[in-house]
């Protein structure tokens, strides 16, 4: 599990990269530009938040940094990689390696225990089923789920189910975690606490984390929030 | 945990469904396997002829003079003449009951195929009360080869006893389906000298002959009858081929009908496979979009769904083909007289299979198509 808890790195070096991405969609004939020649940098180890209203264009952000959808055009550069020049099968590849998703209904499979759930990334690597096993436990040790890790999702409360989410995410070391609405379908309590554990990943373990989110509380614990309205970024909410 | 977990894990999610399509893919290959039997058993027949073999029968109906025996080895293109009549027995209980048939020394020049151990043949031979049975028959029976064998029938020897009693000197082996492996040969001669009934002696059921080459049927079967045309009876002599076409003739349309009823299972089948598969990966496309995300290749998640197809379809089509070998042979002892290579072969089962997978990937075409359709982020909101 030392990769997944691999101490703060120190660099202050840029992972992400946005360089003029526009993203526009077909709506029947209409054309609709959802991102407008967007530039972002975010360093490593950094704590994003992105807020704005439905429709703003955060998901379509996050799907570009995940490599879910390619820009219309400019540069997605993750960790040194232009991602939007990346073939289909090379692009899962890269997920697999980059990226960590949480969302906010955790998708999990409920034929599987808690484990399996977290070990299933893991089935893309070359690990033998000891070292995933190794590895599934000590993510679920480090979301505090070691003691549920036989149990099934339906046996699991909304925030014990977003923690196994988040336990898959961190499972493969990702150099970037993406957060979708994460503590949108839990209770207050349950998202405090997912939100402290998203903290500690971010400060005692150096994870770069991208955060989408409505809720200006869950914006506060991340170390800055940008603010997407009609496809534009801003250090500022629209007034 | 591997690919075969999640395959296993998606099958279990909804297990009346599954269990339902399952058994309805079983049913159907179930179907598949003893119409394959019927249509095996019709045209079987037809595959263990020989084109070089004619039967010689009353041209009305009944026995035929032994004494025509002399006449018909001189016919030019015969090579060897048999003849045989025969009688129903049974081995100490009637439930153990087959045809008892009592040929000439040279049945096996005729029939070739039926092979026999050098020395077996020749203690038959030698021995008027010997007798060679079928594998099957003396596996079922209990027999050796040295044993005397009682048999019970309703046919009466000259002294007034019904049982008759049987020397098994030699055990054949052909490789013939299953409705020939139980033969049970005794000598015509025994018969004859031995039956009560006058109207029985010197009289033989029919002749069978083997010819030089195939291409002499007509001659050959014109040159036997022409031989008795001014006799009683007169006879009708056919190539062993012809006489079996004419037998698949009275069943008429049956085989085709047999395959048209198979086509409309087997489509109700992909109908219903296909629909629940279809189903099973609407419910699941966020869970699809999240493999996606994950890393999982489209062509990954294409394979666990065909993967979960052929689980499906293949592991009900074996046991659906296990059931109709097993129901083949239970129905056998009804249908065995009618059709006599009723059984399900070894080229059914691997009908069976490979229409098993190829119903496995019809089925999940539709679903696999949806997958490669997938819009990952829109499945991942749209949940």
């Amino acid at each position: 599990m030392n990769a997944v808890v691999a101490g703060r790195k120190t660099e202050s070096d840029t992972v992400v990269s946005l360089r003029g991405v526009t993203k526009l969609y077909k709506r029947g004939s209409e054309t609709v530009e959802v991102l407008k020649r967007l530039d972002l940098e975010v360093p490593r180890g950094d704590f994003l938040a992105l807020m704005g209203p439905s429709g703003s264009g955060k998901t379509t952000l996050m799907n570009l940094l995940g490599g879910l959808d390619r820009p219309t055009s400019g540069e997605v550069i993750v960790d040194g990689q232009d991602i939007g020049k990346l073939s289909d099968s090379a692009l899962s590849a890269w997920r697999a390696r980059h990226v960590g998703f949480v969302f906010q209904l955790y998708h999990l499979l409920p034929v599987l225990t808690a484990e399996q759930n977290v070990a299933l990334p893991l089935m893309l690597t070359h690990l033998g089923a000891g070292e995933r096993k190794k590895r599934a436990r000590a993510a679920l040790t480090l979301v505090g789920l070691e003691d549920r890790a036989k149990h099934k999702p339906a046996e699991l409360s909304g925030g014990q189910e977003q923690r196994v989410g988040i336990a898959r995410a961190i499972v493969t070391d990702p150099t970037l975690l993406l957060c979708d609405e994460p503590t949108g379908d839990l209770d207050r309590k349950s998202g405090d606490e997912i939100l402290e554990l998203l903290q500690l990943l971010n400060t005692e373990h150096g994870k770069t984390i991208i955060m989408v989110t409505h809720d200006p509380h869950a914006a506060a614990k991340a170390q800055r929030t940008l603010f997407m309205n009609k496809g534009v970024l801003s250090q500022e909410p629209e007034a | 945990m591997n690919g075969m977990t999640l395959v296993w894990g998606a099958l279990k999610r909804r297990k009346a469904r599954t269990i339902f399509t399952w058994l309805s893919v079983v049913v159907a290959f179930l179907l598949f396997g003893i119409l394959a039997a019927v249509r095996y058993g019709m045209m079987g027949q037809l595959t263990v002829s020989v084109a070089e073999r004619l039967d010689t029968n009353n041209k009305a109906q009944g026995s035929i003079p032994l004494s025509y025996y002399d006449k018909i080895v001189t016919v030019p293109g015969v090579t060897a003449v048999t003849y045989l009549t025969g009688f129903n027995g049974y081995y100490k209980d009637p439930k153990n009951s087959f045809r008892v048939l009592a040929f000439s020394p040279t049945i096996f020049q005729v029939y070739a195929e039926a092979k026999l151990p050098p020395g077996q043949l020749q203690a038959w031979q030698g021995d008027r009360q010997g007798v060679i049975a079928g594998p099957d028959l003396a596996k079922r029976m209990g027999w050796k080869v040295g044993d005397t064998i009682p048999i019970q029938s309703k046919v009466p020897q000259k002294d007034g006893s019904t049982t008759w009693y049987f020397h098994l000197r030699g055990i054949y082996h052909a490789d013939l389906p299953t409705a020939y492996q139980s033969f049970f040969i005794g000598h015509y001669q025994y018969f004859n000298e031995g039956v009560a009934d006058l109207k029985a002696q010197n009289t033989v059921f029919q002749y069978i002959e083997r010819i030089d080459d195939p291409r002499n049927v007509t001659r050959i079967s014109n040159a036997i009858d022409a031989l008795f045309a001014n006799s009683s009876p007169q006879t009708l002599t056919q190539s062993e081929v012809a006489e079996t076409v004419s037998f698949i003739r009275q069943f008429g349309d049956i085989t085709a009908m047999v395959i048209y009823v198979g086509i409309a299972v087997f489509f109700s089948l992909l109908l219903i496979v296909g629909n629940t598969l279809a189903q099973s990966v609407r419910e699941r496309t966020a869970e699809f979009a999240m493999f996606r995300a994950l890393g999982f290749t489209r062509g990954w998640i294409v394979a666990l769904v065909f993967k979960e197809a052929l689980l499906l379809i293949f592991s009900g089509g074996i046991a659906g083909l296990i059931l109709a070998w097993f129901a083949t042979r239970a129905l056998y002892p009804s249908v065995g007289n009618l059709l006599q290579t009723f059984q399900m072969t070894w080229n059914a089962a691997g009908a069976g299979i490979v229409l098993a997978i190829v119903f496995g990937i019809l089925a999940a075409l539709v679903p696999m198509q949806r997958i490669a359709r997938l819009q990952v982020a829109e499945a991942l909101r749209g949940s």
